[in-house]
């Protein structure tokens, strides 16, 4: 009898060692370490040659060039941070199969019925699962943003390129990151529902661009000054490419957004409900 | 202890488990056996919460498996061979369980021992042998050190060497006063192996009893009786109600009485008889007699 041993004066597990985990999990595959390095190659780099194209394009008119964004014309500084930091968009395909893997890869390969014994309350796998993604995401893509948005305007150069004192530069770059685990945590909550990596990327794409380009069909006149500030991706980009609230006022033909703080709460409610909607299924259903 | 008390489960229109009750008790190793398809994976899902029962309870300690505070040193189970992200490694794979129940490293090294997987302890999963991955998820069951423990199939795609190894792995923990509770369709080897059995078939409950018993009820309705005056005797008891079949040389299989009623009946009508034998059954036998009526498959057996 002697190693029966109960575990008495020990600690009960709690949500602390679920993310220690988790964590073990994340960076012991290599499939993940792999997607967030290329994040931060394939982010650098588009946002280098998306910086060069800005500046050569602006020698050639000689000086420093303008941007339209959502038919809103930006100042100088917002173009170049929005140039520099183009990565954003690769990283954004790159977060959104990470997220998704991190949920469906158990499914897979049948390591939930592991994962699930070991923790039975689900809740707190989910919910470890979801800070470790959120942390990890919100880390690499800011590292990725700001080497890319340095490495930019170093290479856009004076006079054309921004600061950090530049407006919408700080929201781009803390608000991209954000963004970024924002969506990763979209893709874990769709990746609870389907349980399957493509079907999940399939949805999570047609969310993000296939409906918002389908409203934008139907609603031709209302969509640019209505609904595109609902839709979450739109609102994201307006926020890393430095559409701030001094252009939210909508001049007729443009497009209307939510000053960028309330554009990310709408986000993070979209992400909330998605995630509740997945963890709800996930302790009902059986696995 | 486990208390599986009117369970039932459907899966779409098909049920998998029907109104089951049962219980598995302590210091002992309690087979847990039925033809394909009766239902076994399905309760050991059931008993982990890994799937939810339509009605019924299931109880672990006196308690849902789900409110445990201390999964891993509660329940340890071993459910199918693959629930193991192949891209991960051995270590990584017991260090991440380890780490959900606050249970150290060096614990995870100890259990690579125990299973005898230390040496590929850094080799991704993908590349085991179902051997190894059984090992694996003995180890992973071990890891918490639990005072229950469910084994799903675990001699599967062992050789005879590691089938002797699980074989007293088991013996030993339920030595230690622990429940052990292990599906097989090795008959043989729940023979060796099992204290006590549990029968399923079409998701009911068939037999539960200790496994001598079962093997003893069998052979008590069986006898082989050997006589010069064969078939006058066979009539003779056929006419009292037992079943005889003929075999080769006219020995007589007599069953639904037993050998001294056998004999009795041969002394009353003047038969000599030169051989009344009460037939040792096998728990095999036993096996096969009792589910036969539940099989899909008749003469196929497994999983």
């Amino acid at each position: 009898m002697a190693s029966v041993v109960a575990p008495a004066g020990r600690r009960a597990p709690g949500l602390w060692d679920a993310i220690r985990s988790e964590w073990v999990k994340l960076r012991t595959v290599r499939s993940a370490p792999w997607m967030l390095g290329a994040m931060v190659v394939v982010g650098v780099g588009v946002a280098m040659l998306s910086a060069h194209a800005y500046s050569i394009a602006g020698q050639g008119l000689g000086g420093c060039q303008g941007a339209t964004v959502g038919g809103n014309v930006v100042s100088t500084g917002q173009s170049s941070l929005r140039a520099s930091l183009a990565g954003f968009f690769p990283a954004l395909l790159i977060v959104g199969i990470l997220g998704m893997e991190v949920v469906t890869a158990e499914y897979g390969s049948g390591m939930v019925r592991a994962t699930f014994s070991a923790v039975p309350r689900r809740y707190v796998v989910v919910a470890a699962k979801a800070i470790v993604l959120a942390v990890v995401v919100y880390v690499t893509s800011g590292i990725m943003l700001l080497v890319s948005f340095l490495a930019g305007q170093a290479l856009i150069g004076h006079p054309c390129s921004a600061s950090f004192s530049t407006q919408g530069v700080t929201l781009g770059l803390a608000g991209g990151a954000l963004g970024l685990a924002l969506v990763g945590l979209v893709s874990l909550g769709i990746g609870m529902v389907v349980r399957k990596t493509a079907g999940g990327i399939g949805i999570l794409v047609a969310v993000l661009l296939v409906v918002p380009w389908i409203l934008a069909g139907v609603f031709s006149g209302t969509f640019e000054t209505h609904i595109a500030k609902f839709m979450p991706l739109w609102q994201e980009i307006a926020v890393v490419m430095g559409n701030t609230a001094s252009n939210t006022g909508g001049a007729s033909g443009s497009t209307v957004f939510f000053p960028p703080w309330i554009g990310l709460a709408i986000l993070a409610g979209y992400t909330a409900a998605v995630l509740a909607i997945g963890t709800i299924l996930t302790i009902r259903r059986d696995v | 202890m486990i208390e599986v008390r009117g369970v039932s489960k459907r899966y779409g229109r098909t049920t998998a488990v029907d109104g089951l009750s049962f219980e598995v008790l302590p210091g002992r190793v309690t087979g847990f056996l039925g033809p394909n398809g009766a239902g076994k994976s399905t309760t050991m899902r059931l008993i982990m919460g890994l799937h939810h029962p339509d009605s019924g309870e299931i109880n672990v300690n006196g308690r849902r498996f789900v409110d445990s505070r201390y999964p891993l040193s509660e329940v340890g189970a071993h459910l199918e061979a693959r629930s193991v992200d192949g891209a991960r490694s051995a270590f990584n794979h017991l260090l991440a369980l380890a780490y959900a129940n606050g249970l150290p490293r060096s614990r995870v090294t100890e259990m690579l021992e125990t299973v005898g997987l230390a040496g590929v302890g850094r080799k991704r999963v993908k590349g085991f042998s179902l051997g190894m991955a059984q090992r694996l998820g003995i180890a992973a069951a071990l890891l918490g050190n639990p005072p229950i423990l469910l084994f799903d199939e675990p001699m599967n795609g062992l050789d005879p060497e590691g089938i002797k190894w699980v074989r007293d792995l088991l013996k030993g923990l339920a030595a230690q006063g622990r429940t052990i509770f292990v599906s097989s369709h090795l008959m043989s080897e729940m023979a060796i192996t099992a204290d006590h059995i549990v029968v399923i078939g079409h998701g009911r409950l068939i037999a539960d009893a200790p496994a001598s018993e079962l093997v003893s009820r069998q052979a008590a309705r069986s006898v082989l009786v050997r006589s010069p005056r064969a078939p006058e005797l066979a009539e003779a008891l056929q006419r009292a109600g037992a079943v005889v079949n003929f075999g080769q040389d006219w020995s007589l299989t007599v069953s639904g009485m037993d050998a001294a009623r056998v004999g009795e009946f041969a002394a009353e009508a003047g038969i000599v008889l030169h051989e009344l034998s009460p037939q040792e059954g096998s728990l095999e036998e036993a096996y096969l007699e009792l589910t036969a009526a539940a099989s899909d498959y008749h003469g196929v057996l497994g999983g």
